[in-house]
């Protein structure tokens, strides 16, 4: 996984110029026998002017392209999906992945501001407890501290009122 | 269940306004000839909307009033109220006097704990002599409500929080903002039913202009988390230049270029509206005093991190960032991914009429609760009132 891991980490830090919160993710698909990437992605908030483009959702989004692409169901390629995140998904993402049934989620570190997992159990309020998805940390975890770490000691150019957090 | 409580809670809240107007005695009619259509009701975090808990206790009854100021006075020294988290409760009803707590004893005897904080053996024998356990509020009530209701319980301290209390009576929308929810929750009715087929509609409006900054229905049939709200900010975001679903939504907005559109095009103010939606708007009798549009955003300023509770104040200074200030009107209850979008967004209010069984705000989690988050808004359920009079429920 830890390859993975690094695709995501490039993808965290190619959004650093943009002023983005560094937050890298990719899909990995499980489909017929073999494992591909269908989805890469870094938080994209400030160009949009929406708080909500974190890189899981763009991710979705890529994911949904790729299922009218190759006439896939929705649910089915959701269901193969890991997603391989550097941060942990915050309540949204991690609501919205829950929803959509993704096989696993792997993140690095952990977020105690935010975190889906920390700070609300997601599959009891989306009211997904079959657990399908699974949830494990610690991927590259200093790696992933290191790169958030680094990134709010500077400032978020594109708030005026408060930093924008993840 | 939950919901019956709460309609008996309502009557006793429109009882309060009434009162409130008409200092005399309560005439009920008096307020009806104008009651809006619609009444926001708060949904208040636990803290505010469950009794105080109660903790156990021992009690001592004294034989003799008069040994009371002997007693405190060392009790007081020895084993303050503060020292046993109970700093928001009298120490004495009557004859009698709060020791500590059951808990707190740890097997020991109460005259061995009374003993061991340092109260001298008299004193000790004072109070042992007729001791009872008890219950009593174990944190300090924070409306007066609980206040009320602790009180029968035993003895409390009461600071009253103004602006909770408005929140929880409903006195903080005074006539004018009051019939203003009427005619928004009228307009996304008219939007639900009319124009989307019943799907989850939601309208974002800037309370200082109260003009619509943008409006949506949910996007299901697009994408699987294009809900309701998640479209709303992203058509927020266009009034700011920005937007992600683009391409996505693209049919929503085109043909822009009919004469009465043309300002679409140049002013983006008003470019979070789908364009079915204005024409709506613009040629609906019923809607032609609804404000329309959005402040554009000013240009950037560098600045410090304030509080997020000065909200519309951020709006005002700064100018549109985000939902910041803004106030979101939804037909349902938005799920946990929508709900936290809105905290992410910033947003100041949120009202919504029907809940959903997988709803974050109310139905599974109350996540303005979280405290943890750097951000909390304020929520409010919608309620009609119809011709009777009658709360109506969804
Ligand atoms: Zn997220
Ligand atoms: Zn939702």
């Amino acid at each position: 996984m830890e390859q993975f891991m690094s695709e995501a980490f490039i993808e965290a830090k190619s959004v650093l110029e943009a002023g983005e919160v560094p937050v890298g993710c990719i899909f990995l698909y499980h489909g017929d026998g073999k494992n591909e990437v269908i989805a890469r992605a870094g938080n994209n908030v400030n160009a949009t002017k929406n708080a909500t483009r974190h890189a899981e959702f763009l991710c979705i989004d890529q994911t949904l392209e790729f299922c009218t692409r190759n006439s896939l169901s929705i649910k089915d390629v959701f269901s193969k999906i890991s997603v391989v995140v550097t941060v942990e998904p915050c309540i949204m993402c991690s609501a919205a992945l829950h929803d959509l049934g993704v096989k696993e989620i792997l993140y690095g570190c952990a977020n105690d501001r935010f975190g889906g997992k920390t700070l609300v159990d997601v599959p009891f309020v989306t009211n997904r407890r079959d657990g399908q998805t699974q949830v494990n940390g610690g991927v590259c975890a200093d790696e992933a501290m290191a790169l958030l770490k680094d990134f709010y000691k500077g400032d978020n150019p594109s708030a005026p009122i408060t930093k924008t957090k993840r | 269940m939950v919901v019956r409580r709460g309609g008996g809670r309502f009557w006793h809240i429109m009882r309060c306004f009434v009162m409130e107007d008409d200092k005399s005695r309560p005439i009920k009619r008096l307020k009806l000839s104008y009651n809006p259509e619609w009444y926001a009701s708060a949904i208040l975090t636990d803290e505010y909307s469950k009794e105080v808990p109660r903790v156990r206790v021992y009690l001592s009854e004294l034989d003799n009033k008069r040994q009371i100021s002997n007693v405190m006075q060392e009790l007081s020294k020895m084993l303050p109220l503060e020292q046993i988290n109970l700093q928001h409760l009298k120490r004495v009803r009557q004859q009698d006097i709060l020791l500590c707590k059951v808990n707190d004893l740890k097997g020991h005897s109460v005259s061995q704990y009374l003993e061991a904080v340092g109260l001298s053996h008299d004193v000790v024998n004072l109070l042992c002599k007729n001791i009872r356990e008890g219950e009593v509020p174990a944190l300090p009530p924070l409306l007066r409500w609980q206040y009320e209701l602790a009180q029968t319980c035993w003895p409390c301290k009461f600071h009253p929080d103004k602006y909770m209390e408005s929140l929880q009576i409903g006195s903080i929308f005074n006539e004018n903002e009051r019939k203003f929810h009427s005619k928004i929750m009228h307009l996304l009715e008219a939007i639900t039913n009319e124009l989307e087929h019943s799907k989850p509609c939601g309208i974002c409006i800037d309370p200082r202009t109260r003009g619509v900054v943008a409006l949506a229905s949910s996007g299901t049939s697009i994408s699987p988390v294009m809900h309701c709200p998640m479209v709303l900010v992203d058509f927020v975001a266009r009034t700011q230049d920005g937007g992600a679903w683009r391409k996505e939504v693209s049919h929503e907005f085109e043909n822009i270029d009919e004469d009465i559109y043309n300002d679409i095009k140049v002013n983006p103010v008003i470019s979070g509206i789908p364009k079915r939606i204005l024409e709506f708007i613009r040629t609906d009798k019923r809607f032609k005093d609804i404000q329309i549009g959005a402040e554009l955003p000013r240009a950037k300023i560098k600045c410090e991190v304030s509080d997020t509770t000065q909200n519309v104040d951020n709006l005002e200074k700064y100018g549109p960032y985000l939902c910041t200030g803004y106030e979101l009107y939804l037909s349902q209850e938005p799920c946990l991914m929508c709900a936290m979008a809105l905290v992410h967004s910033r947003v100041r209010r949120v009202y919504f009429v029907k809940r959903s069984n997988n709803g974050a705000l109310v139905t599974r989690l109350k996540l303005h609760a979280v405290r943890e988050l750097n951000h909390h808004y304020e929520v409010f359920q919608c309620k009609k009132i119809d011709q009777s009079n009658n709360v109506m429920y969804s």
